[in-house]
C-alpha cells in the first residue's frame, strides 16, 4: 500500500508539475501580448500627451493674441505694421521772418510718416522746403496756409526748413515712435 | 483672402476691423492737459482725433502733458478737424483747450 501511495504522491507531484508548466506557458504568452496593448496604451498615453500640448498651445495663443506673430499666424496671407508705442512732436516758431529755418533734428521710426501742420491760429503762409535757399523761394518751396497740413515719410525731421513771413507764427512736426 | 493673394501675387493686404471705437474727452477744466482715457487700438489702425464742429474754440493734442499746452510743440485743432495717429493707446494723447466742455472724440477700427 505504501508503494500505491508514493504511486499517487508521484502521479500528484506530475500533475502538479505539468499544471505549473502550462500556467508558465500561459502566463509566458500573455506576457508575449502585453507589449502590444502596452504599445497601444503607450500610444494613448502619447496621443493624450498631445492633446494636452495643444490644450497648452491653445491657452498660450489666447495669451499671445495680440502679437505681430500671433497675428500673421492666424491671418496668413495678411500683413500688419507695429503701432508706435507714443508719439512725438517738434515746433517751429518763425523768427526771424524771411529767413531759412532749420527744424531741430527729431528721428521718425521707418514705417511712420511726419504730420507737418501749420497752426491754425498764423497770419499769414508757411513755406517749407529741403534747404535754405528752396524754402524762401515761392516757386520751389510747399506752401501751408493756416491749419493745412501734409504727410511725408521721411527719417529726420532735419531734412527739413520752414520759412514765413509773420513773426511768430507757427508750424508743428509730429510723428509716431517707439518708446 | 485666398483669392486676393492668388490674383495679386506680390502684394499684401491689411486685414480691416471686424468693428469699431471709440472715447471722447470734454474739455474741464480749460487751459490744462488732459489724459485721454485708455483705449488700446491693434496694430495696423491708427486713431482718428476728431474735434467736433459745434467746439467753440481750438483744441491742442501733445504727446505729453507739457506738451499739449505749449502752443509750439503741440497740434492745433480747429472745430470739425481731424487727424490720425498710429499709437498703441490712447493713453499716449494728452488735450487742452480753452473753452469748457468742447468736446474731442477718438475712434478707431478694433477686431471683435
Amino acid at each position: 500500500m505504501p508503494e500505491n501511495k508514493d504511486k499517487a504522491l508521484a502521479v500528484a507531484l506530475g500533475l502538479a508539475a505539468l499544471g505549473g508548466f502550462l500556467l508558465t506557458k500561459k502566463s509566458t504568452s500573455a506576457s508575449s501580448e502585453t507589449p502590444v496593448l502596452e504599445e497601444e496604451t503607450s500610444e494613448e498615453t502619447e496621443t493624450s500627451e498631445e492633446t494636452e500640448t495643444s490644450e497648452e498651445t491653445e491657452t498660450e495663443t489666447s495669451e499671445k493674441s495680440k502679437t505681430t506673430a500671433e497675428f500673421t499666424r492666424l491671418n496668413p496671407g495678411y500683413t500688419v505694421a507695429r503701432n508706435g508705442d507714443s508719439w512725438q512732436t517738434v515746433g517751429v516758431q518763425i523768427n526771424p521772418i524771411n529767413t531759412g529755418l532749420s527744424v531741430p533734428a527729431m528721428v521718425i521710426p521707418d514705417g511712420f510718416s511726419l504730420l507737418i501742420v501749420a497752426s491754425p491760429n498764423n497770419s499769414a503762409n508757411i513755406l517749407i522746403g529741403y534747404n535754405k535757399s528752396v524754402v524762401v523761394d515761392v516757386t520751389r518751396a510747399l506752401t501751408l496756409q493756416p491749419g493745412q497740413s501734409f504727410t511725408m515719410a521721411i527719417k529726420n525731421t532735419s531734412l527739413i526748413y520752414v520759412s514765413g513771413t509773420s513773426f511768430n507764427d507757427s508750424v508743428v512736426f509730429a510723428s509716431e515712435k517707439y518708446s | 483672402m485666398a483669392e486676393f493673394t492668388r490674383l495679386s501675387p506680390g502684394y499684401t493686404v491689411t486685414r480691416n476691423g471686424d468693428s469699431w471705437q471709440s472715447v471722447g474727452v470734454q474739455i474741464k477744466p480749460v487751459n490744462t492737459a488732459l489724459e485721454v482715457p485708455s483705449m488700446s487700438i491693434p496694430d495696423g489702425f491708427a486713431v482718428t482725433i476728431f474735434a467736433l464742429g459745434s467746439n467753440s474754440s481750438n483744441v491742442m493734442i501733445g504727446p505729453s502733458k507739457a506738451a499739449a499746452i505749449d502752443v509750439n510743440r503741440a497740434i492745433t485743432l480747429q472745430p470739425g478737424q481731424t487727424f490720425s495717429l498710429f499709437v498703441k493707446n490712447t493713453n499716449c494723447i494728452f488735450v487742452s483747450g480753452i473753452t469748457v466742455n468742447d468736446v474731442l472724440i477718438f475712434i478707431s477700427e478694433k477686431f471683435s
